[in-house]
């Protein structure tokens, strides 16, 4: 360790200046390491959320009415949501919000819940307004007695679920009624609502029997009822691209691609500072290959500095709470990271190189 | 000029580090180029969004009814009760559409307004003329915008299909009013927020006309009073199962200056470490040159080169790589965010989005850019010019140049 740090310390100048360089690499990269472990954890939890069998209906109403008939909502397999298209005004936001509504619950349900439960699930929910919220509008509701409550559609709804996963914020703005556990005024107002997407999904049937009760049961509601509907397979369209995109890839792409030039940068002053000590080296006979080989491995030997002091200094962040967890110890993000020291010492080596190939020991020793 | 020639064959000598240096600066520099974008022209969106209102945007709001609550009936029941709330000043509805008038040979778009709300908006209209109006039975009375001024007299009806318009007066230039919804959830048609060329109706209930727009009830506060009035008006919705929503256009303003603030935005830290890095970078190479070039310079002392000169060299330098890379930088960022260099009006419709990207890309932006760069060059130029000023000249001759 002494050993090291006097062979980086000896050229101090160069030292400074490429752990500076390098610290601000990991800043870059793991933002970007950062950014896809979120996207991809967002993936994971919505591929969770798919079933198994599953059909897709885009519906669109003739009339402003109830269409979930009895015979609809007692159908006795799958489960059957509104996923799109249902709003309603949330008070406590100030704003209309996009709820999931649960028709028929046969199975179990793929939300993800950090507290309580969905509603609908207990027996005690039925004839209740209830309400399971994401962890983002948690702060919306107020408490009285003890419990939580929030306003949708002039309703007062208690709080008896959250939603939430602990490796991604998927479920976090969601919003989960069912049919048997709202009031009156809220039915109204769903009922208003005249195009949505209706979710049919199971893990344990072929959903695609139970559509045609479900056609039959909707049609008879709503004769000019117009159905779009979709057998989905497999796990749908991926949304790590559109979750990198909107987060904002491209400026740390940026900051990474400003990096590789500062390196390329400071690789002419590393190598200034160094060319006495290689002149002399060259002289006394050593090959390019010795040479660069010693340069690298001080490169290599400053970037793992500047790496541990990166992780020192973000972990102490971490613990007093000014960042987020941004550090994520995973077998891809060692990779990268391994990657990125070798690839930006490679680059930063290919100026010195050239120059020391391109070196005239007999020059040299006349100059000398 | 010596001291051009004498930096160009300076640059020209390690042109590798020259140019990945100005590639360094244009990075930086698209990317602050980029943050700024959206917020200069947040700024100025808003800057003109104070235009459009007559008093104090603490004091003027809207209310919209949501879903079943949305009919006539329940905006007018909603609209008296708003009469009677302790804090009111006044509450109204508006309205708007195009007629054809074959004297201009052009479309005026016209604006209904209840009297109530008028003192909301920027239209200047004085007491005895806005009595007079309210008093006209005839005709609809009309303030023309300042365009007409000239084609139009004052007295004249302009006959339509539907109705004939009475003009009461014309409104002073850059009159605007805001719109009748969110300020910010759409950029589409803005010019017809300013009442340059455009007419101004003002009744005293626009509920009788067909087209009123009765999802939005706009209404005025007294000062300080707008937290209480919406709180009044939530209980009055809760209590009689109205869903609607209360918006504070003061509220609108700040919400969307902190979205775009570019002090909050999540890469900022990162803009001022490229920023901190950029500095170094260039400080340290041109450290690094000056100890490379030291008997040139000396050399050139020598034959009379003063070291206030060098310096200057030494600045200009830097000047040069940085003004290069800002350049490149808000080059990328105009293709990139508006698809051309150059934004031509033909590419925009609406002239007042085209207003707003031409000043901020081709004004502001520059500016802002430049006075950074002078800094940046400032900054970075501190160390090798104090360096040089303590180097004598017995020192720089006798330096064999690395």
């Amino acid at each position: 360790m002494r050993r090291l740090l006097e062979n980086v310390l000896r050229y101090k100048k160069s030292f400074v200046f490429v752990l500076i360089g390098q610290i601000v690499i990991y800043i870059s990269v793991f933002g970007i390491l950062n950014l896809y472990n979120n996207a991809e954890n967002r993936e994971k939890d919505r591929i969770e959320s798919i079933y198994d069998s599953r059909i897709e209906i885009d519906l669109y109403k003739s009339q402003e009415k109830n269409i979930f008939s009895e015979d609809f909502l007692n159908i006795d397999r799958g489960n059957i949501v509104v996923t799109k298209g249902l709003s309603l005004s949330f008070s406590e936001q100030g704003l209309p919000n996009i709820v999931d509504l649960v028709l028929v619950n046969n199975e179990e349900l793929p939300y993800k819940l950090i507290k309580g439960h969905i509603p609908g699930t207990e027996e005690s929910d039925i004839g209740r307004n209830v309400v399971a919220i994401g962890r983002d509008k948690l702060k919306y509701a107020y408490e009285e007695n003890g419990k939580q409550y929030i306003t949708l559609a002039t309703t007062k709804y208690e709080v008896v679920g959250v939603l939430g996963s602990n490796r991604s914020d998927f479920w976090d703005y969601k919003i989960v009624l069912n049919i048997h556990c709202i009031s009156d005024k809220t039915l109204e107002s769903i009922n208003k609502d005249s195009d949505f997407k209706l979710e049919l999904g199971s893990n344990n049937i072929d959903i695609f029997d139970i559509y045609k009760d479900v056609y039959v049961s909707l049609k008879s509601e709503d004769n000019g009822l117009n159905l779009e509907s979709n057998k989905v397979k497999g796990l749908g369209e991926s949304t790590v691209s559109t979750t990198l995109n909107r987060t904002g890839l491209a400026k740390k792409l940026s900051v990474a691609l400003f990096c590789f030039c500062n390196c390329l940068v400071i690789s002419e002053f590393f190598f200034i500072e160094h060319r006495k000590e290689l002149e002399i080296e060259k002289t006394l006979g050593a090959s390019n290959r010795f040479v660069i080989g010693k340069l690298f491995t001080r490169y290599v030997e400053i970037s793992a500095i500047a790496l541990l002091l990166f992780l020192i200094v973000t972990k102490a962040f971490e613990k007093i709470g000014l960042l987020s967890n941004i550090i994520r110890v995973s077998f891809i993000n060692v990779l990268v990271v391994f990657a990125t020291i070798i690839v930006i010492a490679i680059l930063s080596l290919i100026y010195p190189y050239v120059k020391v190939v391109k070196m005239d020991v007999v020059e040299m020793r006349t100059r000398r | 000029m010596t001291n051009i020639k004498i930096i160009f064959k300076r640059v020209l000598k390690r042109p590798y580090s020259i140019l990945v240096m100005i590639a360094m600066c244009a990075i930086s520099f698209y990317m602050f180029s980029g943050e700024l974008t959206e917020n200069v022209q947040s700024l100025y969106y808003v800057h003109r969004i104070h235009n459009m209102f007559g008093i104090d945007e603490e004091q003027v709001g809207f209310v919209q009814l949501l879903k079943s609550s949305n009919s006539l009936e329940t905006a007018i029941e909603v609209k008296n009760k708003m009469n009677d709330i302790h804090g009111i000043k006044g509450a109204g509805f508006r309205s708007g559409y195009t007629i054809f008038s074959q004297k201009s040979n052009s479309e005026i778009p016209i604006f209904l307004f209840d009297t109530s709300i008028i003192e909301s908006v920027n239209v200047d209209v004085d007491e005895k003329t806005l009595e007079e109006m309210r008093q006209e039975t005839e005709y609809e009375p009309i303030l023309l915008g300042p365009d007409y001024k000239g084609k139009y007299e004052l007295g004249e009806v302009i006959e339509y299909e539907y109705a004939s318009y009475k003009v009461y007066g014309f409104l002073k230039e850059d009159s605007a009013i805001y719109h009748d919804f969110d300020l910010f959830s759409g950029w589409t048609n803005l010019d017809l927020y300013n009442l340059d060329s455009a007419g101004v109706v003002v009744m005293d209930d626009l509920t009788q006309r067909e087209s009123v727009n009765f999802s939005y009830i706009q209404f005025i506060t007294e000062k300080n009073e707008f937290d209480n009035v919406a709180k009044e008006l939530i209980k009055y919705s809760l209590d009689n199962g109205i869903e609607l929503r209360v918006v504070n256009r003061a509220e609108e303003i700040k919400n969307e200056l902190k979205e775009k603030n570019i002090l909050n935005s999540d890469d900022f830290y990162l803009l001022v470490l490229v920023g901190v890095v950029t500095i170094i970078t260039i400080t340290t190479m041109s450290v690094t040159y000056i100890m490379l070039d030291k008997r040139d310079y000396g050399i050139l002392m020598i034959n009379g080169l003063k070291s206030k000169s060098i310096h200057l060299q030494i600045i200009l330098q830097n000047l040069l790589i940085v003004m290069l890379g800002a350049i490149i930088g808000w080059m990328i960022n105009q293709k990139l965010y508006y698809g051309a260099l150059i934004i031509s009006q033909t590419d925009i419709n609406n002239n007042f989005m085209y207003l707003i990207y031409y000043k901020t890309a081709m004004i502001f932006i520059p500016i802002i850019m430049c006075l950074t760069s002078v800094v940046i060059v400032a900054l970075s130029s501190i160390i090798p010019v104090y360096i040089t000023s303590k180097l004598r000249l017995a020192d720089l001759v006798q330096t064999e140049n690395e």
